[in-house]
Parts: structure tokens; C-alpha cells; sequence
């Protein structure tokens, strides 16, 4: 046996981890070839030394910490396919402005958790998510989208609100026939709150949103909408929901269809009622089914298909809103989750990993926080998905 | 040196109780959970020291790696010995956590000379530690896929084989990992002329 190739075996033989047949080779060149065998020496020393590196103990209060973190999870339920969420306490704060739209929050999570089987969502989950959050704008009022992807799992999000901020899952939505002085449009929304808490509080969550625009240069006072869902959405069939609004021609008019999104979709009739007229029309609520049905106006060239989650305040008083969105989004399903910040990637969430979350600290600043509460700071990000193709 | 030595040889009772442990972790107790890590979370935390040199990180990520272990506690069959499986996602964590690091970094900082480790030495220090400081240092700087199979092995005393299923490698690929990482180590501790 030549030195060379006892000298690749030497590491494993000092381990015992050559075969009978080998190791007797090994020790026969060894006893003949003075260079190997103080090579032999050599690595016996230097894996006496490595073995001998002294461990470190705890830090303090590793176990109290861990503890903490894993009661958190365990909170969240072990093993069950819900998101574990782990809180350090800067996040408090933010836990608190969440708390804040839980009920709103809560139908969100309901509407978004997608059918187990992906039998109605036709395409499967590439071997790879990328989830982009458009950049941020700086007005008031502005829309904010972020595109998430079908996951065969669950989908979520948790929202901060303060006043006049609108939060709503959105749909494809197509439109059929033309005879309102309307213009009917579903993407591009923006939302109009209901004029009245009450209304607002019997509206359903998660919802497909219709914006409904004047073709009409004036401005239309006392127009009834009402929303009639025939099927498949969480109304039983037949009830509805009625908002009166005063239509400004420079404000469009929002309505929010409750849909349930595990449902298939179904149609909806909209009925627009002034000057003692009535128009109707019918809307057909569904699925988005290819990779192409996701809003026409996305800028992005790449089919994009998912639900968008979208973010509006109304809170004029605020200019300067790019701190405020998103709170905290999850995610959960098959596939990689990246996120990238201007900077580059930062996150790279493999299969087993489950989770991301954006949560804006007290001061109002965005953070990406993966692991548990680790996080780094954005001030710009972006969230896009990947081509599906 | 106790929790450097394998834990297979915590014998039988030992594994009946972890048996037992399991099944209540399964069933929910957190407790039981607690107390089976109890035996595992310093040799855990030495893992991650070791392979990422700092004290905070070593924390978080050895953490995150026993609630994701936690978390993961259904799939555990006993098809393997906990142990095993324990460190397959101790493991796998770390290389994750090492990656996302990476990218966030660009680069590790390992360009800094071994050499500054020298001047930060105490005086008072006597060589070997020195020596062993430097080495702790050496494992850190090696490439993670190397470090971990270092670890495992000359640290934490695994087999060849325990290490293939931890690492979900060959056995080929355990002995010419521990041999390229040793190499390397030598060479590093040469250059230093420490050895």
C-alpha cells in the first residue's frame, strides 16, 4: 500500500473505523514506513487535542428562556399545522396593536386557511415560493398588496388596524354585463368604510372586494348597494348585505362580498339602487384557478397567482403610512419562502421551517423576524412571487 | 468530559425513561419534554458554540433548534435512536440558520487571522489552553458541512455511522469529511506553529 493512500486512511484508522481488511493493511505499512507512522502519531495528538477543547456551559438563563419560548409554542399547539408564533418583548407592543383587529384577524384566518386537499386549487405548489411585498409608497391612502401564493397548507395574516383601515383577501372576480352608470372594477380597490360601526361589525370577514366607480360626472347621493350571494359564499344563500352610501364621483365605492374561499366561489348579485332606478348586476365569484387569474393590474410581468392580501388606510392624517404594512404575515405550506430585501436575500424559510412574519416594532419600523424573534430591520422590502413556471 | 461522551451509553433505563418521556411529550407534557432535553441542551449548545464561535448566536440557534426538535416530536417513529434523530434536526437547523447567516453576511469573517486570537490570549493562560482556544477557533473557521462532522465526531464522540445518519450522508462521505476537517486543522494550527 502506498504512503499516500495510508495517509488518507490514517484519520478513519485512528477512529476504528477501517474494516478488518484494511486496518491490517494499514498496520502492516505502518510498521515498515517510518513517515506514515509518525504521521500517525501526529493526528493521534492532534485528535487528543480537538477531544480535549473544553466545552462551554449554559449561558445563564438559557433554560428559562428556552422554556419561555417553548411554552409559546406549545401554546400554539404542538404538532398541529397552525403557525408557532414566538414572542420577545419588543414585540409586545405590536402584539397589542394585533389584538386590536384579532376579530377581524380571526375571520382572516379563517377565510384564508385553504382546503387540505388542493382539489380546488388546480396548481400544485412549485418546489419553490418567493413572496414579494410591493414597495412602499408614501401617501395616505395608498394600497398595499402582498401576493401569497397557494400553498397546499395553511395561509394567514394578522393585521394591526387603526382607524379606517381596511384589510381584505381578495379574488379574481369577473364581471359580466355592462349597464350600470358604474363601473364596476374589482381590482385596483379601494375601500370605502361602511358609514356605520354597526354595519361594519355585521360584515363578514374576508372578503372579495368590488370597486365600484362612477361613469357619472356627478356626484350620486343616496345610493343603495345591496350584495346577494346565491352560492358558495359564507351568506346563506339568499341573505345580504345593504350599505347605503352617498357616491362621490372622485371616491369609488367598495363593496365587500364575503366569500368563502374554500368554497369555490359562487356569484353575487349587486343591485345599485338611486333616482328611483335600479341596476343590477351580477358578479361571479371564483377561484382563481391558473397561475394567470390573479389581478390584471399587477405590474409584475410574471403570471403571478394567489390570494393578495391588501392594505388601505383611509386615515388621511397619516402621510407617510410605509412603516404600517404589513404587521405580520405567515405562511405555511410546501416549498421554500424567500423574502428579499433590497440588500438581498435575507430569507431563505426551507420546507421545514413554516413560518415568516413581518411585524412592525412600537416605533413603527417593519421588521422580518424569522427563527424565533430574530430579526433584522427593513425599512424597504419586497415581497414577490415566484414566475409559477 | 461527561457530555462529550456519546449518549448511547446512557443504557437501558435510561432509554425505557426517554421511551416513556416521548410517549407524554407526544401526548403534550411539556414538562416531559423538558426533562428529556435537560440531558441533551449542553452538549446542544456546545455544538453550536463550536460551530459558530460566539456565545449569542450559539444560544439562539441551539433555541431555535429544540423547539423546531419540539415541534417536530410527532414524527419521531423510533425507527432511529432519539439521539439520532434529535441531532438530524439539531443539525439540519444549524445549517440552516448558517446559510440564512451566510447570506446575510455575504461573508463570514473568515479572513481574520488566527493570529489575532493570540493577541487576545490571557497571559495567564497556560499554553494548552491556548492551544485548545486556537483550535476552538480553527473549527469555527471551517467550512460548516466540515465543522459539524468535526464536532460530532472529536467533540461529542459520535460514530462514523451515527454521524452518516445525523448528517444523512454516506459513510464514505463521514470518513473523507473527517479527514479533509483534521487536515485542515493541522495545517491551520502548522501555519501558527502550534503543532
Amino acid at each position: 500500500m502506498r504512503c499516500s493512500k495510508v495517509k488518507r486512511l490514517l484519520s478513519s484508522y485512528v477512529d476504528g473505523e477501517l474494516k478488518e481488511g484494511l486496518r491490517l493493511k494499514v498496520e502492516e505499512h505502518l510498521s515498515s514506513c517510518s513517515g506514515c507512522a509518525q504521521e500517525l502519531k501526529d493526528l493521534q495528538a492532534l485528535v487528543r487535542e480537538i477531544s480535549e477543547v473544553r466545552g462551554v456551559s449554559l449561558p445563564l438563563g438559557f433554560s428559562t428562556s428556552l422554556h419561555q419560548k417553548l411554552l409559546v409554542a406549545s401554546e400554539k399547539g404542538l404538532g398541529s399545522p397552525l403557525l408557532i408564533f414566538r414572542l420577545r418583548p419588543i414585540f409586545t407592543a405590536s402584539l397589542l396593536l394585533v389584538v386590536g383587529v384579532s376579530l377581524l384577524a380571526a375571520g382572516l384566518f379563517y377565510q384564508w386557511r385553504l382546503p387540505s386537499t388542493p382539489t380546488t386549487i388546480s396548481h400544485q405548489s412549485s418546489d419553490r415560493r418567493d413572496i414579494l411585498v410591493p414597495h412602499q409608497s408614501t401617501k395616505a391612502s395608498d394600497r398595499r398588496d402582498i401576493l401569497v401564493p397557494h400553498h397546499p397548507g395553511v395561509v394567514s395574516a394578522t393585521l394591526p388596524k387603526s382607524r379606517g383601515d381596511k384589510y381584505f383577501a381578495r379574488q379574481r372576480v369577473t364581471q359580466q354585463g355592462d349597464r350600470l352608470p358604474l363601473k364596476a372594477k374589482e381590482t385596483r380597490s379601494e375601500v370605502l368604510q361602511p358609514s356605520s360601526e354597526s354595519s361594519s361589525s355585521s360584515l363578514p370577514r374576508g372578503e372579495v372586494v368590488l370597486r365600484l366607480s362612477l361613469k357619472s360626472k356627478e356626484d350620486l347621493k343616496g345610493v343603495k348597494v345591496e350584495v346577494r350571494l346565491s352560492q358558495g359564499a359564507c351568506f346563506a344563500e339568499g341573505e345580504s348585505a345593504t350599505w347605503e352610501e352617498d357616491l362621490k364621483k372622485d371616491i369609488p365605492l367598495s363593496l365587500l362580498i364575503p366569500l368563502n374561499l374554500s368554497s369555490g366561489g359562487g356569484e353575487a348579485k349587486v343591485k345599485v339602487c338611486f333616482d328611483n332606478q335600479e341596476l343590477v348586476r351580477e358578479i361571479k365569484l371564483s377561484l382563481p384557478e391558473q397561475a394567470q387569474s390573479l389581478p390584471e393590474d399587477s405590474s409584475d410581468d410574471n403570471p403571478q397567482s394567489g390570494f393578495v392580501l391588501s392594505f388601505v388606510s383611509l386615515d388621511k392624517s397619516i402621510d407617510n403610512i410605509r412603516d404600517r404594512f404589513p404587521s405580520k404575515v405567515e405562511f405555511e405550506g410546501e416549498g421554500d419562502l424567500s423574502i428579499f430585501l433590497d440588500s438581498g436575500l435575507v430569507y431563505l424559510a426551507p420546507l421545514t421551517f413554516k413560518r415568516a412574519c413581518l411585524m412592525p416594532n412600537p416605533e413603527g419600523e417593519l421588521s422580518l423576524c424569522y427563527a424565533q424573534g430574530k430579526r433584522c430591520d427593513i425599512t424597504d422590502f419586497q415581497m414577490v412571487t415566484a414566475n409559477q413556471n | 468530559l461527561d457530555f462529550f461522551s456519546s449518549s448511547k451509553d446512557g443504557g437501558e433505563l435510561l432509554k425505557e425513561k426517554e421511551k416513556e418521556l416521548i410517549k407524554k411529550v407526544k401526548e403534550g407534557d411539556l414538562s416531559a419534554f423538558e426533562e428529556i432535553i435537560s440531558n441533551y441542551e449542553e452538549k446542544i449548545y456546545n455544538f453550536a458554540f463550536h460551530l459558530v464561535g460566539n456565545e449569542q448566536d450559539a444560544k439562539d440557534i441551539a433555541q431555535e433548534a429544540i423547539i423546531k426538535a419540539y415541534l417536530s416530536i410527532k414524527s419521531f417513529r423510533g425507527r432511529a435512536a432519539f439521539s439520532t434523530w434529535l441531532y438530524r434536526i439539531i443539525s439540519n437547523t444549524f445549517q440552516d440558520e448558517l446559510k440564512k447567516a451566510y447570506r446575510r453576511h455575504e461573508v463570514l469573517d473568515n479572513s481574520l487571522p488566527l493570529q489575532s486570537a493570540r493577541k487576545n490570549f490571557v497571559e495567564d493562560s497556560s499554553e494548552k489552553d491556548y492551544l485548545h482556544q486556537v483550535i476552538s477557533k480553527a473549527i469555527s473557521k471551517l467550512s460548516p458541512r466540515l465543522s459539524r462532522v468535526l464536532i460530532l465526531r472529536d467533540l461529542q464522540s459520535f460514530s462514523y455511522q451515527e454521524i452518516a445518519e445525523i448528517e444523512r450522508i454516506s459513510l464514505g462521505t463521514v470518513k473523507s469529511r473527517v479527514f479533509r476537517a483534521r487536515e485542515i486543522l493541522r495545517k491551520r494550527l502548522k501555519e501558527d506553529e502550534l503543532f
